[in-house]
């Protein structure tokens, strides 16, 4: 298991590095630099070649990118951004914690409601316990989550004065984001974990286990959900890793500063150096998300953990 | 096992209770003033961009030498109390106040304007402003000279836009100035936080020189997006606001809140290059061109993309408020039989395709682009629309790869400064390229604005800029659409005073206080 873990982590580098190389390409080939954005329509070719020398955009494409992974790997630098010359390592390390603490929150949001309802409808298939969520469920998925976002916002800050509208800095200000971004994901939560105890709730064993007169309670919940589990934890772990990079209108919204933004306000700034520090970073916590989801499926399921075991051998 | 679940249950709606409860961020204090920055914050320093975020909150940390009013075009005493010119027009010598003080606590000396200036010229967001002078010293503690290169006479329109920096706190943080607190500035507001991204934050300063200002605190707080600003500001979260246009013509309606629009120099325009290599140069023909021109409904503009916050406009700057702004020459009206006209005198009577016109990706634009693409194919001119990124865009135009373009450009408030767009100097960024073309009298616009500078008397220099406006607008390359303006409202129980207010000093705080 150890050695498996190794070699999914150094598998990580060249992953880091293809992420790296493309992102770096694809920021110096695209029309634009720096300066032009940050001295303005009505600048002199003077100032703009002056600016961009000073921010060593002037270089040739590979030497940058040389000089960028050099000084991540051996000074773990990732520059400063063009924009506001503050070091990206410091930037990231100030938004992390704001996109971690969002995703982390809307995911548990979403499990706490999307699991245990998308079990009850499994359970109770065709009965109004099924069909009412599940209409429920529907709607939330089909909403926008930036429009879902203005309606909280709305209702729970404007009209009620619950909420405060803006800001990270204590965890009441998370509460309207968790719930834009966590309603519809616990919506697809349900419909995934209904369709997979439909799935398991269907199979030999557990008719099995019914058959030998086991306690429904017991079927359920030892028999079928464990087994139903599975493909559940690879959502979770995937939908955790998207929501880190994927919640741009939730972060505008609520003026969260994590690090969708950077990477938006970034390209739009033509600030590689921040795009990189946040596109890398998020590449790798979705590498290490996806090898955590592999390794809690070996406790899960003895099969997995079996194979390890076997390869090894 | 049922207890330990009672008590799990007990705690979880608990935690949710105390959640729901909390204290949560108030209505502005008393004391306090909440404002919303449109954009990230770039920097500390004055001169390192000139980006609308920063530019709000430093009104009210850095000061220049002068003031420019801009709502009468006149130079106002600031750090210095009072200037003079030499009589060849070269040396510009500033008598300083001897009662500021910098956050620090250090007394303003002529030196720190020295360091300012110098630091300055060094920076390439500031080389427009820093040009004209080549060399500055200091005479006495209260005594500043700036030697200009040649005869320059819009220099103190340049100079207000330098503001005074402490040599000692910015020497101190060395090359991180400009990325942290600096308590560097003169103004009646020194920094307490910065944070780009989320806020930066003020206190009133005890020792400035007008006496303190009658409110202690200000917050310019990143808001990105309108509707939540929006929100925040009818919750009171946001003292003031710079309404987005959409929102306008409720908010200013509302007695909930005072309004005011206010003039800004802002100016949107449209560029056809009569270079572009598109559809076999059919733009190098000027009637083409001016067809286009008579294609541009300004007033429909306004109304759907400003709704009312612009004024429409034929000439690049008012003329009433900038030095040397010269009245309208050429106006492109807008007049589809005309257009029809002239495509016709072209030799397109069956209507003709000129090819792409970029829009920025704002939607701002976009809208602006579908109104001309509209009105043009009801006279036969046909072209497509293709959207772009800022960064991507500017440099497509300054390339000269674009047929057709829009741009926004805030102005300083002297004629020459919209130089730096038409005089062939500046060929290498210019939108249109000029020089050496024999399609425009290219020469006539850069001796218009060589001499321009050189001239002390008013009327003579808004004659030549008549004629080199006439000779832009001639060409039918750049047309004037709309001038903006801010719509601004605040809560009811803030005493602004208005007549105070400009684009430049951005409605000054200084002057602002709650109501008892």
């Amino acid at each position: 298991m150890l050695k498996y873990v190794l070699k999914r982590v150094l598998f990580m580098i060249p992953i880091l590095f293809g992420v790296s190389f493309l992102v770096f390409a694809i920021l110096s080939f695209t029309p634009g630099d720096p300066a032009s954005i940050i001295l303005g329509n009505g600048a002199t070719q003077e100032a703009i070649d002056q600016l961009n020398h000073e921010l060593g955009y002037d270089l040739p494409f590979l030497q940058r990118y040389f000089i960028y992974v050099k000084d991540i790997v051996t000074k773990f630098d990732f520059g400063f951004s063009y924009r506001t010359r503050l070091p990206i390592t410091n930037e990231l390390m100030a938004r992390l914690p704001i996109s971690f603490r969002l995703a982390f929150l809307s995911i548990l949001l979403a499990c706490l409601f999307g699991i245990p309802i998308g079990i009850l409808t499994a359970v109770k298939q065709y009965t109004i316990l099924d069909t009412a969520p599940t209409i429920v469920a529907l709607i939330f998925a089909a909403l926008p989550t930036f429009w879902l976002g203005m309606l909280l916002l709305y209702a729970f800050s404007l009209k009620l004065g619950i909420f405060p509208s803006y800001g990270a800095t204590t965890w009441v200000h998370f509460i309207l984001p968790m719930l834009g971004l966590g309603l519809p994901e616990a919506a697809t939560m349900m419909r995934f974990t209904r369709s997979s105890m439909l799935e398991t709730i269907r199979q030999d064993y557990i008719r099995t286990a019914r058959s030998k007169g086991a306690p429904e309670r017991r079927v359920i919940w030892k028999h079928a959900l464990k087994n139903a589990l599975i493909p559940i934890v690879t959502i979770v772990g995937i939908d955790f890793a998207a929501l880190m990079g994927d919640a741009c209108g939730t972060e505008v919204l609520y003026s969260l500063p994590g690090l969708c933004t950077m990477i938006i306000n970034g390209i739009r700034q033509k600030d590689v150096p921040s795009v990189m520090g946040a596109t890398l970073l998020l590449t790798a916590l979705c590498s290490l998300v996806v090898l955590l989801v592999d390794i809690i499926y070996a406790f899960i399921d003895p099969r997995i953990k079996a194979k390890y075991s076997g390869s090894r051998g | 096992m049922k207890k330990c679940k009672c008590f799990l249950l007990a705690v979880i709606l608990l935690s949710m209770l105390a959640f729901a409860f909390a204290p949560v961020a108030d209505a502005a204090e008393k004391d306090t003033l909440n404002f919303r920055l449109m954009f990230n914050c770039s920097t500390v320093s004055p001169y390192l961009q000139f980006n609308d975020a920063d530019w709000w909150w430093q009104a009210g940390v850095y000061e220049p030498l002068v003031w420019l009013n801009d709502t009468s075009g006149a130079f106002e005493p600031m750090i210095a109390k009072e200037w003079s010119v030499s009589e060849d027009g070269l040396t510009y010598t500033f008598k300083l106040r001897d009662d500021v003080y910098f956050h620090n606590g250090e007394k303003m000396k002529a030196s720190d304007c020295v360091f300012s200036y110098n630091l300055a010229k060094q920076a390439p967001a500031m080389m427009t402003f820093t040009s004209p002078y080549d060399k500055v010293e200091a005479l006495d503690d209260t005594t500043f000279v700036v030697h200009l290169s040649q005869l320059y006479y819009p220099f103190l329109h340049h100079s207000s836009m330098i503001r005074i920096v402490s040599e000692k706190a910015a020497s101190e943080q060395g090359e991180a100035f400009g990325t942290k607190v600096a308590l560097a500035g003169t103004g009646p507001y020194y920094m307490t936080d910065y944070n780009p991204a989320v806020q930066v934050s003020l206190k009133a300063f005890d020792k400035y020189y007008r006496g303190k200002a009658a409110i202690a605190n200000l917050n310019y707080i990143v808001m990105t997006d309108d509707s939540s600003a929006m929100i925040a500001f009818e919750k009171g979260e946001l003292s003031i606001l710079q309404v987005p246009s959409t929102y306008w013509a409720d908010v200013s309606k509302s007695d909930q809140y005072k309004s005011k629009i206010v003039p800004r120099h802002e100016l949107y325009y449209f560029i056809v290059n009569m270079n572009s290599p598109e559809q076999k140069g059919i733009l190098s023909n000027k009637l083409v061109r001016q067809a286009i021109g008579y294609c541009i409904d300004k007033e429909s503009i306004v109304d759907v993309v400003k709704e009312g916050l612009a004024i429409p406009y034929d000439q690049f700057m008012n003329p009433t408020i900038t030095a040397g702004g010269p009245d309208p020459t050429i106006k492109y009206e807008y007049n589809l039989d005309k257009a029809r006209e002239l495509l016709k005198q072209a030799g397109y009577p069956d209507g003709v395709n000129i090819g792409t016109l970029m829009s920025f990706t704002p939607a701002e634009y976009v809208k602006m682009a579908q109104i001309i693409q509209a009105s043009c194919a009801e006279v036969g001119i046909k072209f497509d629309i293709e959207q772009m990124e800022v960064a991507a865009g500017l440099t497509e135009m300054r390339a000269g790869r674009t047929s057709m373009a829009f741009c926004a450009s805030s102005w300083l408030m002297d004629y020459d400064y919209i130089g730096r767009y038409f005089h062939t100097r500046n060929d290498a960024t210019a939108f249109v390229k000029y020089k050496d073309k024999a399609l425009i009298d290219w020469k006539g616009i850069d001796d218009g604005f060589n001499k321009g500078t050189t001239v002390k008397d008013p009327a003579e220099r808004k004659k030549i800029y008549s004629k080199v406006e006439e000779i832009i607008m001639d060409s039918a390359t750049y047309f004037p659409i709309m001038m903006t303006s801010f719509g601004m409202a605040w809560q009811k129980d803030l005493d602004v005073d208005t007549s105070k207010w400009g684009a430049y000093f951005m409605f000054s705080p200084y002057y602002w206080s709650w109501k008892k």
